[in-house]
């Protein structure tokens, strides 16, 4: 059995863009997207309109898409290209020349995911769209719908010769959103589905943390620093955590967070990718199989949980009414398409031990919630206290340990804590922290998160996408908690919105005299 | 997102003082204010501004690049004459939110009698360690200025850097005579970015790629300096002579092409119409209908070359090839 998938043919170059253009040299060209078919499944859908094709604007008003770029909706809403077209346009406030241009290329196939005619109509339009707009046999499908359709589609764009190119030198790639699964085994069977279309090096599994400058500066901060790589291990690290918070509620999304918790929403991908970037080895080279493949090894080596055991690590709680921003919200019993009597956790907090060299004896602890104070993700490494405090106890009060923050969200930046003396005739220390935040030192604004793994999906980058063989390895670790919470091993604990979760979260720390960081 | 509104923090000035003077001023200020102004600093930026209407209209677009790029400028004003000594003034900067501050220091110096002479001497203590110096001559260059002893790279703007010569013809001698002692970034080139990259957009496309090899003509319309600098530019990569290269005095720039290849031929433009701020690039092709891209120039041009400029001091070998092909072409 293979660790990732079948791997496909190498990826095609064009003939005319060998010649070099010597204009191009010393400029700061912006990558381009190649001549490509984007197909989007779910065209009419929250996702495209919310997500998708602003992010497609805004790399056309970059000119990242050129004239042979265009997107194919497909949908069961009846439309047709006028109305996609309207659609599409609408999608950006204030569009530009550019977008307006583009979007007048647009196409749209209404019809059922499990009607061949859908696909054979697809087919036709696709080959329209090549002899006149040159997009030249590639295509990037992307999944902007249901889970429960991808393995379908997949399979039925391999049936009707659309998951193969058409001619050498094109490619196809899927791009798929999470959720992948709901659990280890169906997230086997999906990956199994796709695998019978696709070979895997033509999967896109998109998180979109990982198009986050931040969560990409994870790697600039280890691996292009000599400073900061000899203290990253159980030598200096104390114990890591990870806080994914958000202030909302589910909003109107109610009936889809029944179906998952904050477990499978947050911690089985965001969260596992952030670990794995925290915890992996340097890769040889930085580039998508070096990194992905330290990744996985990472994940590897944290311990599967037990069932029975998860009591003394794993929190789950759920927010009643409360009070957040200076404004009264209901609980989560009350939120409009959730059971009264629900059992859904909309908060977790959890222990997690790794099995290796670097780690071993440095827990990372996880919280994540919906209705929490403020909207943060931050990844904390704490380092040991000082091994002997010289300073009189009195003077040192306000000394804490050393902290290095990852602020992934809001305000993308790194801050470190560290000691110093306050200004003063005692010789009286405390802790300050010295701050760095990439808009104070460079002036381009971050690309949206999108825009970033979109184009790399176009341009056939897989750097910041998820490897099948990442997912299997965090559905190990997340299933024998959704285990425990559905055998009910564990209470759910109640907190009020606005609070940092419920009180046993603190008690999860406190145990081994540790605390969570005051956001 | 707008750069954030500055905020002086607090002020100094003092008439006849000393740069020790100075240097007290700046640790004073950061300790007096009202919350302690740490230093984050990219950069010591230095300008030799000349007088005191040049020093404040730079003070001005270096304002808004300073929560960007904090750092610690110092403006020289030297004003020939009997004696010898300074007067100075420094500010101290707040930019920022509730959860993100930066602070910067702005100096101005002003320098009288024989100490002009001497600027090296008195900048030296104000420079931050471990951290680049420009030096930034916003009118014209001085080679052999002291300044340019001190500076890791020295910003100029071809539009006030170039000498004119009998014939009123711009020429870059005194560009290319920085470049030969110390990197050299230029304003108005990065200012022509815009230009240069929808051509290198337009030739990008496979369409149009076949044809870079046989551009057969070629015009520049702007001002003197950057002109030179856009025809030095396209001779250095496309291989063009004076004869095949036509340059025209305008306000906005622009660039035509003519390439051929076989029996194929097309034009390609690059263009600022007017006052708007926007840059067009058209491609036509003898065989195809005409496309037209557009992109969007930066607003605040002035803050926005400083930003790239102090964003990205690397050496720059293509606008040293431009300068000696525009020394070129000027004979």
């Amino acid at each position: 059995m293979t660790t990732t998938g079948p791997v496909g043919p190498p990826e095609p170059t064009s003939g005319v863009l060998q010649i070099p253009n010597p204009l191009a040299e010393g400029i700061s060209m912006a990558r381009k997207a190649p001549p490509l078919a984007m197909v989007i499944f779910g065209a009419s859908g929250d996702l495209t309109a919310r997500k998708l094709l602003p992010a497609l604007a805004a790399l056309a008003d970059r000119h990242a898409l050129g004239r042979s770029f265009t997107v194919v909706g497909v949908a069961r809403t009846p439309m047709d290209d006028v109305e996609f077209r309207k659609l599409a346009a609408r999608a950006v406030e204030d569009p530009s020349p550019e977008w307006e241009s583009m979007v007048r290329r647009f196409r749209y196939v209404a019809g059922d995911y499990d009607h061949p005619d859908t696909f054979a109509a697809l087919s036709k339009v696709l080959s329209e769209v090549d002899q006149s707009l040159g997009t030249a046999g590639n295509r990037l499908y992307y999944m902007a719908t249901i889970p429960a359709t991808f393995a379908d589609v997949a399979g039925a764009l391999s049936r009707h010769g659309l998951a193969t190119p058409v001619r050498d030198g094109a490619f196809c790639r899927l791009v798929v959103e999470k959720p992948f699964g709901r659990d280890q085994q169906s997230a086997q069977a999906l990956d199994d589905g796709l695998h019978e279309a696709f070979y895997e090096d033509q999967i896109y599994r998109i998180d979109h943390y990982l198009g986050k400058e931040t969560v990409q500066n994870v790697l600039a901060l280890r691996f292009a620093n000599a400073i900061f790589e000899p203290v990253w291990n159980r030598r200096y690290v104390d114990h890591i955590q990870v806080t994914v918070s958000e202030e909302l509620g589910v909003e109107h999304r109610g009936g889809f967070y029944e179906t998952a918790g904050a477990l499978r929403d947050i911690v089985q991908n965001h969260v596992m990718q952030l670990i794995g970037l925290t915890l992996m080895e340097p890769p040889g080279r930085i580039n998508a199989e070096g990194i992905r493949d330290e990744k996985v090894k990472a994940l590897k080596a944290i311990a599967t949980p037990r069932v029975r055991e998860v009591a003394g690590e794993v929190v789950r709680g759920q927010y009643d009414a409360g009070w957040v921003s200076g404004s009264p919200v209901v609980g989560y019993r009350e939120e409009e398409g959730v059971d009264p009597i629900s059992h859904t956790e909309t908060y977790v907090s959890l222990r997690l031990d790794v099995d290796n060299w670097r780690w071993a004896g440095v827990p990372v602890f996880v919280r994540t919630g919906k209705r929490l104070p403020k909207r943060l993700t931050e990844v904390a490494l704490v380092f040991h206290r000082v091994p002997h405090l010289s300073f009189p106890e009195e003077l040192a009060a306000r000394l804490m340990p050393n902290v290095m923050v990852l602020r992934i969200q809001p305000d993308e930046g790194i801050t470190l804590s560290f000691g110093a003396k306050v200004p003063g005739q005692e010789f009286r220390v405390a802790s300050v922290s010295m701050d760095f935040t990439y808009g104070a030192s460079f002036v381009e604004e971050s690309p949206d998160a999108y825009e970033r793994l979109l184009l790399d999906a176009m341009v056939g980058d897989p750097t910041l996408f998820i490897r099948s063989d990442e997912v299997r390895e965090s559905w190990r670790i997340v299933d024998p908690l959704l285990e425990a919470f559905g055998e009910d091993h564990l209470p759910l604990a109640r907190y009020a919105a606005g609070s940092w979760g419920p009180v046993e979260s603190d008690l999860l720390l406190e145990r081994s005299g540790r605390h969570w960081r005051k956001l | 997102m707008p750069a954030p509104v500055p905020v002086v923090l607090g002020e100094w000035v003092g008439q006849s003082v000393t740069v020790d003077d100075v240097i007290n001023a700046l640790s004073s200020l950061r300790y007096r204010a009202e919350r302690t102004a740490t230093r984050t600093a990219v950069v010591n930026l230095m300008v030799a501004a000349g007088d005191h209407e040049s020093a404040e209209r730079t003070a001005s677009a270096l304002r808004r690049l300073g929560a960007h790029h904090p750092r610690r400028t110092t403006l020289i004003v030297t004003e020939p004459g009997p004696g010898r000594s300074l007067d100075a003034s420094v500010t101290l900067y707040e930019a920022g939110n509730e959860t993100r501050r930066v602070w910067w220091e702005e100096v101005t110096l002003t320098v009288h009698g024989a100490m002009a002479e001497h600027l090296d001497s008195l900048m030296a203590p104000l420079t931050l360690p471990d951290l680049l110096t420009v030096v930034w001559f916003p009118t014209t260059p001085a080679p052999h200025d002291a300044l340019v002893g001190l500076a890791d790279t020295v910003l100029v703007d071809a539009r006030f850097a170039g000498a004119v010569d009998d014939g009123q013809r711009w020429t870059p001698g005194p560009l290319l005579e920085l470049a030969s002692a110390v990197p050299v970034i230029d304003l108005s080139w990065k200012r022509l970015s815009p230009w240069r990259r929808m051509l290198a957009h337009l030739f990008d496309d496979p369409a149009s790629r076949p044809f870079v090899s046989g551009v057969s003509r070629a015009e520049v319309f702007a001002r003197p300096g950057p002109r030179h600098l856009l025809a030095g530019w396209l001779c250095d990569r496309l291989g063009l002579t004076p004869t095949t290269l036509i340059q025209h005095d305008a306000v906005h720039a622009s660039i035509r092409l003519v390439a051929s290849v076989g029996d194929r031929s097309g034009r390609w433009s690059v263009d600022r119409p007017s006052d708007e701020g926007v840059v067009y690039g058209r491609t036509e092709l003898d065989d195809r209908p005409a496309w037209v891209e557009s992109e969007a120039l930066p607003e605040h041009g002035l803050t926005r070359s400083l930003a790239e400029a102090v964003g990205d001091l690397s050496h720059d070998p293509i606008y040293e090839a431009a300068l000696r092909c525009a020394a070129e072409l000027t004979g």
